[in-house]
């Protein structure tokens, strides 16, 4: 059994040590809002945080999470009251077909912890994982600068 | 997916387990080469020794004329210690344009360097043009090589890089687009005491040395030695458009070194 906190809830998952974070999250935890695309660390779908930072969850096999605290797009939400850059994104029109997005907040959730207000090329450059087939990018890059003015 | 993980507590730990393993056992650093070993079709060992959590490991130090960095340093920590050292803006602008930001926290400068079937690493172009040694580990004690000799075998432990701090050093990289993209081609330059180095990345096997363009005029050499090349195709381009890219690379790469 490898055990971790996903979400705040410690968690232990009895899988070989190989098998990607995103794997257990989704098949395991049943925490499906973490989506897996390439499975290659190209695309970023699958973005979450382990120890604050973003990770590509596709490329961390599970035995390197042990004791360590994950958070997934799931953390996000309180209930029906979503986080500023959530409401920021729905204010903004930004949420296209869905794919790219958890990854996307994700990485934008720990952009904002690190610089609350960022510029718009910090936030460019924390999205350069985060691929997009819709391109969309203008609203979600809107949407990250309005969350960034909020007062938090 | 079966192999099983162990962690080792220090480096002697790690060459101690990796020994006793053989060719059934080998380093795992940031994972992010490894766990696409089956997207490759290339089997896992039966045992990984993870380095996770090896203490002191990670350290990037610039003692006077020579730079020294833990294997376990990440392209993202590599980046960020050198990001006010200018001399060192090849190696610094490797670490920092490489991948995507999450596979940059997570992939170490030993893997790159240990990883010898992964021809598009732009860190290794960056400390070929150093001339960078590599520290390996052995239960026979530690020895230094050449990166350029690097051969990782069984048993061994890439420990950590060391090179003495250029005049000035450039790395230029092409990519067809930009997010996350495997360079096309990489020309990596650096000037030091002894002249110019010129190290090429992406376009044959394995980046390398390239000695012949390091004299006279550069860009003009390239093009005249191109022949010399082996170029790889692969899904990003055909072999003989790396080739046909890298006098202009090579000629950006000294326009910003200059």
């Amino acid at each position: 059994m490898i055990a971790f906190t996903v979400n705040g809830q410690e968690r232990a998952v009895d899988a070989p040590p190989l098998t990607p974070l995103s794997t257990v999250l989704r098949e395991r935890l049943h925490l499906t809002g973490t989506k897996v695309a390439c499975e290659e660390g190209f695309c970023g779908a699958c973005t979450v945080l382990v120890d604050d930072e973003p990770a590509t969850s596709c490329l961390v096999p599970l035995a390197h999470v042990e004791g360590r605290s994950v958070r997934t797009v799931e953390s996000l939400a309180d209930g029906d009251g979503l986080s500023p850059l959530q409401a920021a994104m729905q204010a903004n029109d930004a949420v296209q077909c869905g794919m790219c997005f958890p990854g996307v907040l994700m990485s934008l959730t720990a952009l904002l912890a690190r610089v609350p207000a960022p510029g718009e090329d910090a936030v460019r450059d924390a999205l350069v994982g985060n691929i997009c087939r819709c391109t969309g990018y203008e609203q979600i890059v809107e949407a990250a600068l309005a969350a960034g003015e909020e007062p938090r | 997916m079966n192999a099983n993980v162990v962690f080792a507590e220090s480096t002697e730990d790690a060459v101690e387990r990796l020994a006793a393993a053989g060719a059934d056992g080998a380093p795992l650093a940031g994972a992010t080469w490894i766990m696409r070993a089956p997207l490759r079709g290339d089997r896992h060992p039966p045992l990984y020794v993870s380095l996770d959590r090896i203490p002191g490991l990670r350290e990037v130090a610039i003692d006077g004329a020579t730079i020294r960095i833990g294997a376990g340093a990440t392209h993202a920590q590599i980046a960020a210690a050198l990001a006010g050292e200018p001399r060192l803006r090849g190696l610094h602008d490797a670490a920092a344009r490489s991948a995507n930001p999450a596979v940059r926290a997570h992939a170490t400068v030993g893997g790159a360097v240990a990883t010898a079937a992964f021809p598009a690493s732009d860190l290794v172009p960056a400390l070929l043009a150093l001339d960078a040694t590599v520290t390996v580990a052995t239960t026979a004690g530690t020895r230094e090589v050449a990166l350029e000799d690097l051969r990782a075998a069984p048993g061994s432990l890439v420990t950590g890089v060391t090179a003495t701090v250029p005049r000035r050093s450039a790395h230029a990289r092409l990519t067809l687009r930009k997010a996350g993209d495997y360079p096309v081609a990489i020309a990596s330059v650096a000037e030091g005491d002894d002249g110019l180095r010129v190290a090429i990345g992406s376009v044959e096997a394995t980046p390398r040395r390239w000695r012949t363009v390091e004299t006279g005029d550069p860009v003009a050499a390239a093009r005249a030695h191109a022949g010399e090349l082996t170029p790889r195709d692969g899904i990003e381009a055909p072999g003989w458009y790396r080739v046909h890219v890298l006098p202009t690379l090579l000629a950006r790469a000294l326009e910003a070194m200059a």
